[in-house]
């Protein structure tokens, strides 16, 4: 379409053409004007003729433009309405009329309209198309958060997720539950703000705010919060809160886990009231049958002969396997509980080492095996608690004894492995396979099948053994090269630090071991047991001299410098703790060995303080030797072993 | 410290027995057998004992309740109490000596040394 400029406008030439015809017309009343005026004489009239003239062209002139601008108007108004039609959504097509550049304007307009109208269709099928997908992503997505929803509600525990500021961003029925705040609402919602909720309701305000804090100082933290309620029934929940972290490591967010304790609890709880049941149950008649056996062991029923005596002895011992059975089951279920107290202090393992196998050697010597020992004497002391120790080295040396051929050996070794002193118990039985050695720690097994075994026992031995050496932060372990191999079972503690050599045992030679009679103190509030301990201690060849309360044992050991002394723990006015407290002064280079005798609950106590050797009442002649020889053994100034 | 007269509380009657016998061996001279805290705390108006011997389970009153009501009576409180029971748990243990008992022993005891035991509880107060 030629643009105005490049000619003449068509509009103009129509224009033109109009006023030429016009123009022609006044041209011929002009003429028949002038004819007129010619023929007429009269100046009025001619006057009165040019002026009609005159007006008659103006109107001619008028009517023309009138004419004209009327036609262009009308069209440009439809093109208008057709503009008003597009913006309404319509699509018009406006009738071309003349040839002129407003039908040219015309033409271009129902041309871009078809072009909008094309564009439009192909925008609406495309978009028609994408509705479809969206619709149906988003009935996928919805049948996903449902399915979403439904695992997450069948889960019994609670379940959030929650973003890198804490909020909430999902969550389940049980999460609403828990905080007793509506589904709907928990989205977004501040998981402190749901805590502050609760917060009247819990037992250990102060604690949880503080993992609060520390889990927001550290986001990568794992952490574990117990929201203890104060209510009937004690409802507790546990959260536990892992970071989400993205494909670059970083932490998103979070998701929380609660766990109801209700349940664990109310469980625990009749696992408790079990085990007190039954214990009580068989411990009530065991009473009887161990009570009557032993008074009549003891003849306070007249004079036992001696099968009588054999066949009670059986007895009593098969009374006594019971017992350590029950003992044995309240005591692993103690110590899975973390229940069972541990009370480390700084021991010798030797000293373990020879009480257990003292306590093993009627077992030993039945079954006709030898158990040798090998403790070096510069081993560090270890961090235990002696009772504790014992009961594990009891445990293992009785286990070799029962898998080991008669007339074979077991050997207890000791040894120091970087930080840790390692105990070791070999035997030259049977030997363990691969798998069982895996299991063998757990609760109630057994070398062979509960049908065919050949050995007694419950099965809870090594399980206790195992409680015991992790609590004390050590390892047990077993080594078999196979059956028939024989078997190693060891367990490592801590080695207990060194403080200038003082916690070393024997070897360290402070001063000669003087030989002969040596100088021992004997202290106990009861008369009649000092003269006991005094004459056993007379026999093996020694001087004695005896304190009948503390104040006189602290005199006599500081003017006399005893080279072994025996203490009563229990003692009116100045305790026998109070003695030691006294004589282990800083700076006491002459170390007084000092044996307790006591029936004290606590002998760790006595240990920590300073003292040596811990014999229970009634103590035990032979027992009461040996210690007194180890103890004189030593050199003064340095540890017994 | 010479033990003379104990009072036990104790519903098992093989058991009396066992305990009846093990602390006359030992020459205790006067020993009054209850089977239940509400009699033990009855015989107490006309019996002062060394020291009482309490089981804890026991019909009508049992051996925590009655420990806890003998302590918090002035006339009784100053007797002490020593548990002779088959209750071993350490909770158990801990709930004995919180109501104010002296000591703990756990069954089955022996009886050739049940009288040293409790001497040497007392010996501790």
């Amino acid at each position: 379409m030629p643009g105005p400029s490049m000619q003449t406008s068509r509009l103009l030439r129509q224009f033109l053409a109009v006023s030429g015809i016009a123009a022609v017309a006044v041209l011929v009343l002009g003429l028949v004007l002038i004819s007129q005026l010619e023929a007429d004489n009269d100046p009025a009239h001619k006057r009165t003729l040019v002026s009609l003239f005159t007006g008659f062209i103006m109107i001619i002139v008028l009517l023309m433009s009138w004419i004209h601008a009327r036609l262009v108007w009308r069209r440009l108004q439809r093109l208008l309405r057709g503009m008003e039609q597009i913006r309404g959504g319509d699509y018009p097509y406006l009738v071309v009329e003349g040839n002129d550049e407003v039908a040219d304007v015309v033409r271009g307009f129902n041309q871009t309209v078809e072009e909008l109208r094309h564009r439009d269709e192909k925008l609406k099928n495309w978009a028609g198309q994408r509705e479809t997908e969206l619709v149906k992503l988003s009935q996928s997505l919805e049948e996903e958060r449902e399915k979403l929803d439904t695992v997450l509600d069948a889960i019994g525990d609670g379940v959030i997720v929650l973003d890198s500021e804490n909020k909430v961003l999902m969550a389940n029925q049980r999460v609403s539950e828990v905080f007793g705040v509506p589904l709907e609402s928990l989205s977004r919602a501040d998981l402190n703000k749901l805590i502050d909720q609760v917060r009247h309701r819990l037992v250990n305000p102060e604690l949880v705010e503080e993992k609060l804090r520390q889990m927001q100082a550290d986001p990568s933290r794992i952490e574990e919060i117990t929201l203890e309620l104060d209510e009937p029934g004690g409802q507790a929940i546990r959260l536990y809160c892992a970071p989400v972290r993205g494909a670059d490591g970083k932490v998103l967010g979070r998701i929380a886990t609660s766990l109801d304790l209700g349940r664990e609890r109310e469980l625990e709880r009749l696992k408790t009231e079990f085990l007190s049941t039954i214990s009580h149950e068989l411990r009530t008649p065991l009473t009887s049958v161990k009570g009557a056996l032993g008074l009549i062991r003891g003849g306070a029923v007249g004079t036992v002969q001696s099968e009588m005596r054999e066949l009670l002895d059986i007895a009593l011992t098969n009374t006594d396997r019971l017992i350590r059975v029950i003992n044995d089951i309240l005591d692993v279920f103690q110590l899975e509980r973390g229940q069972a107290r541990m009370r480390p202090v700084s021991m010798p393992v030797a000293q373990s080492v020879t009480r257990a196998v003292r306590a093993i050697a009627h077992q030993a010597a039945g079954r006709r095996i030898k158990v040798e020992t090998s403790v070096p004497d510069a081993l560090p002391n270890v961090k235990g608690d002696p009772r504790r120790i014992e009961q594990v080295l009891v445990n293992l040396i009785t286990n070799a004894i029962k898998f080991s051929p008669p007339e074979s050996s077991v050997q207890v070794s000791a040894r120091l492995g970087g930080e840790m002193v390692v105990v070791s118990v070999r035997d030259h039985g049977r030997g363990l396979s691969g798998d069982f050695q895996e299991r063998l720690f757990g609760k109630f097994e057994h070398a062979q099948g509960a049908l065919t075994r050949e050995n007694q026992g419950a099965g809870l031995g090594l399980a206790i053994s195992r409680h015991i050496v992790s609590a004390h932060g050590g390892r047990i372990w077993v080594e078999s090269e196979g059956e028939g191999q024989g078997s190693t079972f060891s367990f490592s503690l801590p080695a207990a630090e060194r403080t200038g050599g003082a916690l070393l045992l024997g070897g360290r030679q402070d001063e000669a071991v003087p030989a002969g009679p040596r100088l021992i103190l004997v202290i106990d509030d009861d008369e009649d047991v000092a003269r006991v301990i005094s004459y056993v201690f007379e026999t093996m060849g020694h001087r004695v001299i005896s304190a009948h309360n503390g104040r006189e044992a602290i005199e006599l050991a500081r003017r006399h410098r005893p080279d072994m002394m025996t203490l009563d723990l229990v003692m009116p006015d100045v305790s026998g703790y109070d003695v030691i407290r006294e004589l282990r002064q800083v700076g006491d280079r002459r170390r007084i060995p000092i044996i307790c005798i006591s029936m004290e609950f606590d002998p760790g106590r006595a240990i920590s303080m300073g003292a040596d050797y811990y014999l229970e009442k009634p103590v035990d002649i032979e027992r009461l030797r040996e210690v007194a020889e180890r103890a004189l053994a030593t050199p003064r100034g340095g540890n017994p072993s | 410290m010479t033990l003379s007269r104990v009072l036990i509380a104790e519903d098992d009657v093989d058991i009396q027995k066992v305990i009846r016998m093990s602390l006359k061996m030992r020459g205790v001279q006067e020993i009054v057998v209850t089977e239940n805290g509400e009699d033990c705390l009855a015989q107490l108006r006309n019996f002062q004992p060394d020291v009482i011997l309490l089981d804890v389970m026991m019909p009508k009153l049992n051996g925590y309740e009655t420990c806890k009501r003998l302590k918090a009576n002035p006339a009784t409180s100053g007797i002490p109490v020593i548990f002779l029971t088959a209750k071993a748990q350490h909770f158990e243990v801990k709930e004995g000596l919180d109501a104010g008992a002296l000591g703990y022993l756990i069954k089955p005891f022996d009886p050739m040394t049940l009288h040293d035991q409790i001497a040497a509880l007392l010996q501790k107060k």
